[in-house]
Protein backbone atom coordinates (compact mmCIF):
# COMPACT_ATOMS: atom_id res chain seq x y z
CA UNK A 1 0.00 0.00 0.00
CA UNK A 2 2.91 2.39 0.71
CA UNK A 3 4.64 1.42 -2.27
CA UNK A 4 1.93 2.37 -4.54
CA UNK A 5 1.24 5.79 -2.61
CA UNK A 6 5.11 6.70 -2.78
CA UNK A 7 4.95 5.66 -6.15
CA UNK A 8 1.67 7.10 -7.46
CA UNK A 9 3.61 10.85 -6.36
CA UNK A 10 6.67 10.23 -8.13
CA UNK A 11 5.35 9.64 -11.00
CA UNK A 12 2.72 12.19 -10.87
CA UNK A 13 5.35 15.46 -10.16
CA UNK A 14 8.73 13.81 -11.26
CA UNK A 15 7.86 15.06 -14.92
CA UNK A 16 6.98 18.67 -13.75
CA UNK A 17 10.45 19.01 -11.77
CA UNK A 18 12.49 18.05 -15.22
CA UNK A 19 15.65 19.74 -16.44
CA UNK A 20 16.19 24.18 -16.38
CA UNK A 21 16.48 25.32 -19.54
CA UNK A 22 18.99 27.93 -19.42
CA UNK A 23 18.77 31.50 -18.35
CA UNK A 24 19.52 34.99 -17.51
CA UNK A 25 19.36 36.18 -13.52
CA UNK A 26 20.06 38.93 -12.39
CA UNK A 27 20.08 40.40 -8.76
CA UNK A 28 18.21 43.68 -8.44
CA UNK A 29 17.09 45.59 -5.08
CA UNK A 30 13.69 45.88 -3.30
CA UNK A 31 13.50 49.51 -3.88
CA UNK A 32 13.47 48.60 -7.95
CA UNK A 33 11.41 45.52 -7.20
CA UNK A 34 8.85 46.97 -5.02
CA UNK A 35 8.21 50.02 -7.62
CA UNK A 36 6.43 47.31 -10.02
CA UNK A 37 9.37 48.75 -12.58
CA UNK A 38 10.46 45.29 -13.39
CA UNK A 39 7.21 44.01 -14.96
CA UNK A 40 7.02 46.37 -18.22
CA UNK A 41 10.83 46.06 -18.72
CA UNK A 42 10.70 42.51 -18.71
CA UNK A 43 8.18 42.44 -20.72
CA UNK A 44 9.00 43.99 -23.29
CA UNK A 45 12.64 42.32 -23.18
CA UNK A 46 10.42 39.20 -23.51
CA UNK A 47 9.14 40.18 -26.66
CA UNK A 48 12.19 39.89 -28.99
CA UNK A 49 14.49 37.69 -26.82
CA UNK A 50 14.08 34.02 -25.95
CA UNK A 51 15.85 33.56 -23.19
CA UNK A 52 14.29 33.82 -19.95
CA UNK A 53 15.12 36.78 -17.00
CA UNK A 54 14.83 35.34 -13.37
CA UNK A 55 15.02 38.21 -11.37
CA UNK A 56 16.45 38.11 -7.69
CA UNK A 57 15.35 40.40 -5.47
CA UNK A 58 17.46 41.43 -2.25
CA UNK A 59 19.31 44.21 -0.79
CA UNK A 60 22.28 46.18 -2.73
CA UNK A 61 24.99 44.07 -0.17
CA UNK A 62 24.30 40.60 -0.80
CA UNK A 63 23.20 41.27 -5.01
CA UNK A 64 26.89 42.59 -4.97
CA UNK A 65 28.29 39.21 -3.20
CA UNK A 66 25.83 36.86 -5.80
CA UNK A 67 27.22 38.78 -8.43
CA UNK A 68 31.02 38.40 -6.76
CA UNK A 69 30.15 34.48 -6.36
CA UNK A 70 29.19 34.25 -9.82
CA UNK A 71 25.39 33.38 -8.78
CA UNK A 72 23.62 35.56 -11.13
CA UNK A 73 24.38 37.21 -14.76
CA UNK A 74 24.08 40.92 -13.99
CA UNK A 75 23.23 43.13 -10.50
CA UNK A 76 21.13 46.54 -10.91
CA UNK A 77 22.00 48.32 -7.99
CA UNK A 78 22.31 51.77 -6.21
CA UNK A 79 25.48 52.43 -4.15
CA UNK A 80 28.04 53.84 -6.89
CA UNK A 81 31.34 53.31 -4.35
CA UNK A 82 30.31 49.71 -3.27
CA UNK A 83 29.90 49.29 -6.98
CA UNK A 84 33.40 51.11 -7.92
CA UNK A 85 35.29 49.03 -5.52
CA UNK A 86 33.18 45.76 -7.33
CA UNK A 87 34.41 46.73 -10.85
CA UNK A 88 37.99 47.75 -9.41
CA UNK A 89 38.44 44.33 -7.88
CA UNK A 90 37.39 43.01 -11.59
CA UNK A 91 34.75 40.67 -10.23
CA UNK A 92 32.19 43.48 -12.89
CA UNK A 93 32.63 45.20 -15.99
CA UNK A 94 30.81 47.86 -18.19
CA UNK A 95 28.86 49.28 -15.50
CA UNK A 96 25.95 51.38 -17.54
CA UNK A 97 23.94 54.20 -15.85
CA UNK A 98 20.01 53.35 -15.96
CA UNK A 99 18.16 55.54 -13.61
CA UNK A 100 17.85 57.79 -11.06
CA UNK A 101 16.13 60.33 -8.45
CA UNK A 102 16.33 61.17 -4.87
CA UNK A 103 16.21 59.72 -1.66
CA UNK A 104 14.19 61.52 0.68
CA UNK A 105 13.68 61.81 4.38
CA UNK A 106 10.08 60.68 5.90
CA UNK A 107 8.54 61.74 9.57
CA UNK A 108 5.56 62.24 11.27
CA UNK A 109 3.35 65.54 9.78
CA UNK A 110 3.94 67.48 13.18
CA UNK A 111 7.57 68.11 13.06
CA UNK A 112 7.28 69.42 9.67
CA UNK A 113 7.41 73.24 10.32
CA UNK A 114 10.06 72.68 13.02
CA UNK A 115 12.45 70.90 10.66
CA UNK A 116 12.08 72.83 7.65
CA UNK A 117 15.49 73.51 6.10
CA UNK A 118 16.86 74.31 2.79
CA UNK A 119 19.52 71.44 3.11
CA UNK A 120 19.15 67.71 4.12
CA UNK A 121 22.01 68.02 6.31
CA UNK A 122 20.79 71.00 8.33
CA UNK A 123 17.70 68.69 8.89
CA UNK A 124 19.53 65.58 9.90
CA UNK A 125 21.41 67.95 12.43
CA UNK A 126 18.21 68.91 13.86
CA UNK A 127 16.90 65.55 13.88
CA UNK A 128 20.50 64.33 16.16
CA UNK A 129 20.23 67.28 18.36
CA UNK A 130 16.70 66.78 19.93
CA UNK A 131 17.51 63.01 19.66
CA UNK A 132 13.98 62.15 17.33
CA UNK A 133 13.52 58.71 17.05
CA UNK A 134 15.42 57.30 13.40
CA UNK A 135 15.17 54.06 11.91
CA UNK A 136 18.09 53.02 9.94
CA UNK A 137 18.06 49.92 7.62
CA UNK A 138 21.17 48.48 9.41
CA UNK A 139 21.70 45.87 6.46
CA UNK A 140 23.69 47.28 3.89
CA UNK A 141 21.60 48.03 1.55
CA UNK A 142 22.54 50.61 -0.94
CA UNK A 143 19.61 53.22 1.21
CA UNK A 144 21.80 52.60 4.44
CA UNK A 145 24.97 53.05 2.79
CA UNK A 146 23.91 56.29 1.42
CA UNK A 147 22.66 56.92 4.86
CA UNK A 148 26.08 56.67 6.56
CA UNK A 149 27.43 58.89 4.04
CA UNK A 150 25.03 61.41 4.79
CA UNK A 151 25.79 61.48 8.67
CA UNK A 152 29.37 61.30 7.93
CA UNK A 153 28.99 64.49 5.40
CA UNK A 154 26.97 66.47 8.35
CA UNK A 155 29.54 65.38 10.76
CA UNK A 156 27.63 63.17 12.54
CA UNK A 157 27.93 60.08 15.12
CA UNK A 158 24.33 58.89 15.13
CA UNK A 159 24.15 56.55 19.02
CA UNK A 160 21.63 56.55 21.38
CA UNK A 161 18.41 55.18 22.18
CA UNK A 162 16.87 57.49 19.54
CA UNK A 163 19.09 55.66 16.38
CA UNK A 164 16.87 52.53 15.69
CA UNK A 165 18.76 49.96 13.55
CA UNK A 166 16.49 47.52 11.79
CA UNK A 167 18.12 45.39 9.95
CA UNK A 168 14.75 45.40 7.49
CA UNK A 169 14.00 45.98 4.29
CA UNK A 170 12.70 49.61 3.19
CA UNK A 171 9.06 48.19 3.14
CA UNK A 172 8.97 46.86 6.91
CA UNK A 173 11.76 49.71 8.10
CA UNK A 174 9.08 52.10 7.16
CA UNK A 175 6.15 50.46 8.77
CA UNK A 176 8.41 50.22 11.87
CA UNK A 177 8.83 53.92 11.33
CA UNK A 178 4.82 54.39 11.43
CA UNK A 179 4.85 52.75 14.28
CA UNK A 180 7.23 53.92 16.03
CA UNK A 181 6.71 58.10 15.25
CA UNK A 182 10.15 57.53 13.86
CA UNK A 183 12.08 59.58 10.67
CA UNK A 184 13.50 57.39 7.64
CA UNK A 185 15.53 57.67 5.02
CA UNK A 186 13.67 55.94 1.94
CA UNK A 187 13.76 55.84 -1.32
CA UNK A 188 10.84 57.79 -3.45
CA UNK A 189 9.13 54.54 -5.26
CA UNK A 190 9.04 52.82 -2.27
CA UNK A 191 7.82 55.89 -0.01
CA UNK A 192 5.00 56.31 -2.23
CA UNK A 193 3.93 53.03 -3.32
CA UNK A 194 3.47 52.66 0.66
CA UNK A 195 1.64 55.77 0.93
CA UNK A 196 -0.73 55.13 -2.12
CA UNK A 197 -2.39 51.94 -0.30
CA UNK A 198 -2.43 53.54 3.00
CA UNK A 199 0.37 51.51 4.37
CA UNK A 200 1.79 54.40 6.27
CA UNK A 201 0.82 57.94 6.84
CA UNK A 202 4.51 59.45 7.20
CA UNK A 203 5.35 62.56 5.23
CA UNK A 204 8.10 63.84 3.27
CA UNK A 205 10.40 65.89 5.46
CA UNK A 206 12.98 66.35 3.16
CA UNK A 207 11.93 65.87 -0.41
CA UNK A 208 14.27 68.70 -2.48
CA UNK A 209 16.48 67.45 -5.37
CA UNK A 210 19.62 67.99 -3.04
CA UNK A 211 22.76 66.62 -4.73
CA UNK A 212 23.87 64.59 -1.39
CA UNK A 213 20.42 62.04 -2.29
CA UNK A 214 20.90 61.10 -5.33
CA UNK A 215 19.96 57.83 -6.07
CA UNK A 216 21.85 56.28 -8.85
CA UNK A 217 20.65 52.79 -10.28
CA UNK A 218 23.61 51.18 -12.43
CA UNK A 219 23.21 47.61 -14.35
CA UNK A 220 26.93 45.59 -14.10
CA UNK A 221 27.80 42.78 -16.04
CA UNK A 222 29.86 39.76 -14.11
CA UNK A 223 33.16 39.63 -15.32
CA UNK A 224 32.92 36.45 -18.11
CA UNK A 225 36.64 36.23 -17.00
CA UNK A 226 35.91 34.97 -13.26
CA UNK A 227 33.42 32.63 -14.03
CA UNK A 228 32.84 30.19 -16.95
CA UNK A 229 29.13 29.69 -16.37
CA UNK A 230 28.33 33.23 -17.17
CA UNK A 231 25.72 34.06 -19.74
CA UNK A 232 27.73 36.38 -21.26
CA UNK A 233 26.35 37.16 -24.77
CA UNK A 234 22.93 37.08 -23.11
CA UNK A 235 23.70 39.29 -20.10
CA UNK A 236 25.03 42.12 -23.36
CA UNK A 237 22.18 41.74 -24.77
CA UNK A 238 19.98 42.80 -21.86
CA UNK A 239 22.43 45.29 -20.41
CA UNK A 240 21.93 46.95 -24.60
CA UNK A 241 18.66 46.56 -24.03
CA UNK A 242 18.30 48.60 -20.26
CA UNK A 243 20.01 51.27 -21.98
CA UNK A 244 18.07 51.48 -25.25
CA UNK A 245 15.54 54.46 -26.40
CA UNK A 246 12.84 51.52 -25.68
CA UNK A 247 13.80 50.77 -22.24
CA UNK A 248 14.41 54.57 -21.26
CA UNK A 249 11.22 55.28 -22.25
CA UNK A 250 9.51 52.91 -20.23
CA UNK A 251 11.52 54.07 -17.36
CA UNK A 252 10.74 57.79 -18.67
CA UNK A 253 6.92 56.84 -18.52
CA UNK A 254 6.42 54.97 -15.91
CA UNK A 255 4.29 56.36 -13.05
CA UNK A 256 2.48 56.06 -9.69
CA UNK A 257 -0.71 57.69 -9.27
CA UNK A 258 0.04 60.54 -12.23
CA UNK A 259 4.04 60.72 -10.48
CA UNK A 260 6.76 59.24 -12.56
CA UNK A 261 8.68 57.61 -9.79
CA UNK A 262 12.75 57.47 -11.72
CA UNK A 263 14.53 59.43 -14.78
CA UNK A 264 16.07 57.90 -17.31
CA UNK A 265 19.71 57.79 -17.50
CA UNK A 266 20.12 59.02 -21.41
CA UNK A 267 17.10 61.30 -23.47
CA UNK A 268 14.04 59.24 -24.59
CA UNK A 269 13.82 59.65 -27.92
CA UNK A 270 9.52 59.54 -28.86
CA UNK A 271 8.65 58.35 -31.83
CA UNK B 1 -6.81 42.66 13.88
CA UNK B 2 -8.66 44.35 10.67
CA UNK B 3 -6.41 42.85 8.27
CA UNK B 4 -7.08 38.96 10.02
CA UNK B 5 -10.90 39.38 8.84
CA UNK B 6 -9.60 41.22 5.53
CA UNK B 7 -7.49 38.05 4.96
CA UNK B 8 -10.26 35.40 5.65
CA UNK B 9 -11.79 37.22 2.64
CA UNK B 10 -8.81 37.70 0.61
CA UNK B 11 -7.85 34.23 0.76
CA UNK B 12 -11.34 33.16 -0.34
CA UNK B 13 -11.24 35.55 -3.16
CA UNK B 14 -8.12 34.04 -4.03
CA UNK B 15 -9.34 30.61 -4.42
CA UNK B 16 -12.33 31.73 -6.03
CA UNK B 17 -11.03 33.40 -8.81
CA UNK B 18 -7.87 30.89 -9.56
CA UNK B 19 -5.29 33.97 -8.81
CA UNK B 20 -2.10 32.75 -11.20
CA UNK B 21 0.43 33.66 -9.04
CA UNK B 22 -1.10 32.30 -6.06
CA UNK B 23 -1.41 29.12 -8.22
CA UNK B 24 2.21 29.14 -8.89
CA UNK B 25 2.71 29.07 -5.88
CA UNK B 26 1.04 26.64 -4.41
CA UNK B 27 1.89 24.48 -6.86
CA UNK B 28 5.52 24.82 -6.36
CA UNK B 29 4.99 24.51 -2.44
CA UNK B 30 3.01 21.09 -3.10
CA UNK B 31 5.60 19.83 -5.34
CA UNK B 32 8.75 20.26 -4.01
CA UNK B 33 7.29 19.37 -0.41
CA UNK B 34 6.03 16.12 -1.92
CA UNK B 35 9.13 15.85 -4.05
CA UNK B 36 11.83 16.57 -0.54
CA UNK B 37 8.97 14.15 1.94
CA UNK B 38 9.10 10.84 -0.70
CA UNK B 39 13.19 11.24 -1.11
CA UNK B 40 13.54 12.26 2.82
CA UNK B 41 10.92 9.15 4.04
CA UNK B 42 13.18 6.39 1.30
CA UNK B 43 16.45 7.82 3.26
CA UNK B 44 15.08 8.28 6.34
CA UNK B 45 12.77 5.37 7.28
CA UNK B 46 15.47 2.47 6.82
CA UNK B 47 18.12 4.56 9.46
CA UNK B 48 14.73 4.69 11.44
CA UNK B 49 14.49 0.90 11.53
CA UNK B 50 18.27 0.04 11.55
CA UNK B 51 18.43 2.65 14.57
CA UNK B 52 15.79 0.44 16.35
CA UNK B 53 16.37 -2.99 15.30
CA UNK B 54 19.70 -3.45 15.80
CA UNK B 55 21.77 -2.42 17.92
CA UNK B 56 25.95 -1.51 17.58
CA UNK B 57 28.63 0.42 18.94
CA UNK B 58 27.97 4.45 18.86
CA UNK B 59 24.34 3.42 18.25
CA UNK B 60 23.32 5.82 21.76
CA UNK B 61 25.51 8.57 20.60
CA UNK B 62 24.07 8.39 17.03
CA UNK B 63 20.43 8.50 17.94
CA UNK B 64 21.77 11.71 20.63
CA UNK B 65 22.92 13.19 17.05
CA UNK B 66 20.40 13.33 14.62
CA UNK B 67 18.43 14.49 17.67
CA UNK B 68 19.98 17.34 17.55
CA UNK B 69 20.01 18.16 13.99
CA UNK B 70 16.02 18.33 14.65
CA UNK B 71 17.04 21.74 16.31
CA UNK B 72 18.85 22.51 12.92
CA UNK B 73 17.59 26.07 11.76
CA UNK B 74 16.20 26.42 8.38
CA UNK B 75 18.82 29.40 7.61
CA UNK B 76 21.53 27.29 8.66
CA UNK B 77 20.66 24.50 6.24
CA UNK B 78 20.15 27.07 3.63
CA UNK B 79 23.52 28.83 4.15
CA UNK B 80 25.25 25.81 3.94
CA UNK B 81 23.50 24.23 0.80
CA UNK B 82 24.07 27.34 -0.25
CA UNK B 83 27.62 26.91 -0.05
CA UNK B 84 27.86 23.99 -2.09
CA UNK B 85 25.31 24.99 -4.77
CA UNK B 86 26.99 28.67 -5.30
CA UNK B 87 29.34 28.62 -8.83
CA UNK B 88 32.37 29.02 -6.49
CA UNK B 89 31.46 26.08 -4.49
CA UNK B 90 32.41 22.65 -5.28
CA UNK B 91 28.77 21.73 -6.76
CA UNK B 92 28.46 24.98 -8.92
CA UNK B 93 28.51 23.45 -12.72
CA UNK B 94 25.71 21.83 -12.03
CA UNK B 95 23.86 25.62 -12.41
CA UNK B 96 21.19 24.46 -9.43
CA UNK B 97 21.04 27.60 -7.07
CA UNK B 98 18.02 29.44 -7.39
CA UNK B 99 15.86 26.06 -8.96
CA UNK B 100 13.62 24.34 -7.42
CA UNK B 101 15.86 21.55 -7.17
CA UNK B 102 18.02 23.64 -4.98
CA UNK B 103 14.89 24.15 -2.57
CA UNK B 104 14.13 20.44 -2.40
CA UNK B 105 17.86 19.61 -1.56
CA UNK B 106 18.19 21.66 1.40
CA UNK B 107 14.27 20.58 2.66
CA UNK B 108 15.96 16.54 1.91
CA UNK B 109 18.16 17.45 4.97
CA UNK B 110 15.57 18.78 6.77
CA UNK B 111 12.97 16.28 6.27
CA UNK B 112 15.60 13.24 7.32
CA UNK B 113 16.54 13.88 10.62
CA UNK B 114 12.52 14.47 11.60
CA UNK B 115 11.69 11.03 9.56
CA UNK B 116 14.60 9.10 11.13
CA UNK B 117 13.81 10.11 14.84
CA UNK B 118 10.24 9.77 15.08
CA UNK B 119 10.22 6.39 12.90
CA UNK B 120 12.86 5.33 15.45
CA UNK B 121 10.50 6.18 18.21
CA UNK B 122 7.80 4.14 16.34
CA UNK B 123 9.63 1.38 15.46
CA UNK B 124 10.84 1.15 18.70
CA UNK B 125 7.38 0.22 19.85
CA UNK B 126 6.69 -2.64 17.68
CA UNK B 127 7.22 -5.78 19.50
CA UNK B 128 10.42 -7.49 17.94
CA UNK B 129 8.35 -10.71 18.00
CA UNK B 130 7.17 -9.94 14.61
CA UNK B 131 10.34 -9.85 13.02
CA UNK B 132 11.29 -12.76 14.39
CA UNK B 133 8.14 -14.48 13.36
CA UNK B 134 8.55 -13.59 10.09
CA UNK B 135 11.87 -15.08 10.14
CA UNK B 136 10.92 -18.41 11.59
CA UNK B 137 8.61 -18.15 8.52
CA UNK B 138 10.73 -18.12 6.28
CA UNK B 139 10.97 -14.03 5.12
CA UNK B 140 14.12 -12.65 3.93
CA UNK B 141 15.90 -9.84 6.25
CA UNK B 142 13.77 -7.79 4.00
CA UNK B 143 10.77 -8.97 3.93
CA UNK B 144 10.91 -9.27 7.33
CA UNK B 145 11.51 -5.79 7.85
CA UNK B 146 8.53 -4.99 5.31
CA UNK B 147 6.32 -7.02 8.15
CA UNK B 148 6.96 -4.65 10.80
CA UNK B 149 6.65 -1.53 9.05
CA UNK B 150 3.71 -2.96 7.90
CA UNK B 151 2.50 -3.48 11.02
CA UNK B 152 2.80 -0.07 12.01
CA UNK B 153 1.65 1.97 8.82
CA UNK B 154 -0.32 4.14 10.17
CA UNK B 155 1.87 5.71 12.60
CA UNK B 156 4.71 5.78 10.06
CA UNK B 157 2.52 7.98 7.29
CA UNK B 158 1.62 10.30 11.23
CA UNK B 159 5.77 10.95 10.65
CA UNK B 160 5.99 11.11 6.46
CA UNK B 161 2.89 13.64 7.13
CA UNK B 162 4.53 15.47 9.69
CA UNK B 163 7.42 16.25 7.75
CA UNK B 164 5.40 17.40 4.93
CA UNK B 165 4.05 19.87 7.07
CA UNK B 166 7.51 20.76 8.21
CA UNK B 167 8.99 20.85 4.49
CA UNK B 168 5.78 23.31 3.37
CA UNK B 169 5.78 25.45 6.27
CA UNK B 170 9.17 26.49 6.10
CA UNK B 171 10.65 29.90 4.34
CA UNK B 172 14.84 30.08 5.36
CA UNK B 173 15.22 27.50 2.77
CA UNK B 174 12.84 28.44 0.00
CA UNK B 175 14.11 31.80 0.30
CA UNK B 176 17.91 31.18 0.09
CA UNK B 177 18.05 28.39 -2.62
CA UNK B 178 14.84 29.03 -4.74
CA UNK B 179 15.83 32.96 -4.57
CA UNK B 180 12.09 33.35 -4.90
CA UNK B 181 11.79 33.95 -8.45
CA UNK B 182 8.40 35.02 -9.43
CA UNK B 183 6.71 31.98 -11.24
CA UNK B 184 9.86 29.55 -10.73
CA UNK B 185 11.01 29.53 -7.59
CA UNK B 186 8.02 31.45 -5.28
CA UNK B 187 6.54 29.11 -3.04
CA UNK B 188 4.01 29.95 -0.48
CA UNK B 189 6.10 30.94 2.28
CA UNK B 190 8.41 33.59 0.35
CA UNK B 191 5.63 34.86 -0.89
CA UNK B 192 4.14 35.77 2.19
CA UNK B 193 7.16 36.89 3.27
CA UNK B 194 7.35 38.99 0.17
CA UNK B 195 3.89 40.30 0.89
CA UNK B 196 4.40 41.32 4.16
CA UNK B 197 7.71 43.17 3.07
CA UNK B 198 4.97 45.31 0.83
CA UNK B 199 3.51 45.89 3.84
CA UNK B 200 0.46 43.73 2.61
CA UNK B 201 -0.18 41.94 5.65
CA UNK B 202 -4.04 41.06 4.80
CA UNK B 203 -2.70 39.21 1.18
CA UNK B 204 -0.20 37.44 3.44
CA UNK B 205 -2.50 35.97 5.82
CA UNK B 206 -4.53 34.96 2.60
CA UNK B 207 -1.66 32.84 1.62
CA UNK B 208 -1.22 31.69 4.98
CA UNK B 209 -4.86 30.30 4.66
CA UNK B 210 -4.28 29.13 1.59
CA UNK B 211 -0.70 27.38 2.83
CA UNK B 212 -2.52 25.80 5.80
CA UNK B 213 -5.68 24.09 4.18
CA UNK B 214 -2.92 22.42 1.52
CA UNK B 215 -1.42 20.79 4.47
CA UNK B 216 -5.13 20.25 6.12
CA UNK B 217 -5.88 18.15 2.78
CA UNK B 218 -2.75 16.14 3.04
CA UNK B 219 -4.02 15.09 6.45
CA UNK B 220 -7.42 14.67 5.71
CA UNK B 221 -6.30 12.34 2.66
CA UNK B 222 -4.14 10.37 5.03
CA UNK B 223 -7.37 9.82 7.09
CA UNK B 224 -8.99 8.35 3.98
CA UNK B 225 -6.63 6.12 2.85
CA UNK B 226 -6.69 4.57 6.75
CA UNK B 227 -10.06 3.68 6.23
CA UNK B 228 -9.60 2.12 3.17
Amino acid sequence: MLQIFVLFFVLIFAPLHSTEAKRLKFATTTSVANSGILSPLLFEFKKKHKTPVHAIITGTGKALEMGKHGDVDLILTHAPELEHIFIKKKYGINKKKIMFNYFLIAGPLSYKPFLKNENVLGVLEKIAKRKLKWISRGDNSGTHIKEMELWKIARLNPRGKWYLSSGLGMGRSLIMAEEKNAFILTDRGTYLSFLHRNKISLRIIFGQKDPNLLNEYSLIQINPKKHKYILHEEAVKFSDFLVSNAAQCIIKNFKVKQVALFNPASTCISK
Amino acid sequence: MGFLSDGIIDALSLIINFDQMVLRAANTTIQVGVIATVVASLIGIPIGFFLAVFSFKGKKILVVLTQTLLGLPTVVIGLIVYGFLSRRGPLGFTDLLFTPTAIVIGLVILAIPIVVVFSYTTIKTVDLRVRETAFSLGSSELKAAWTVIREIRYEILAVILAAFSRVSSEIGIALMLGGNIKGFTRTLTTAIALESTKGEFAFGIALSIILLSIILIANLLSFIFRKL
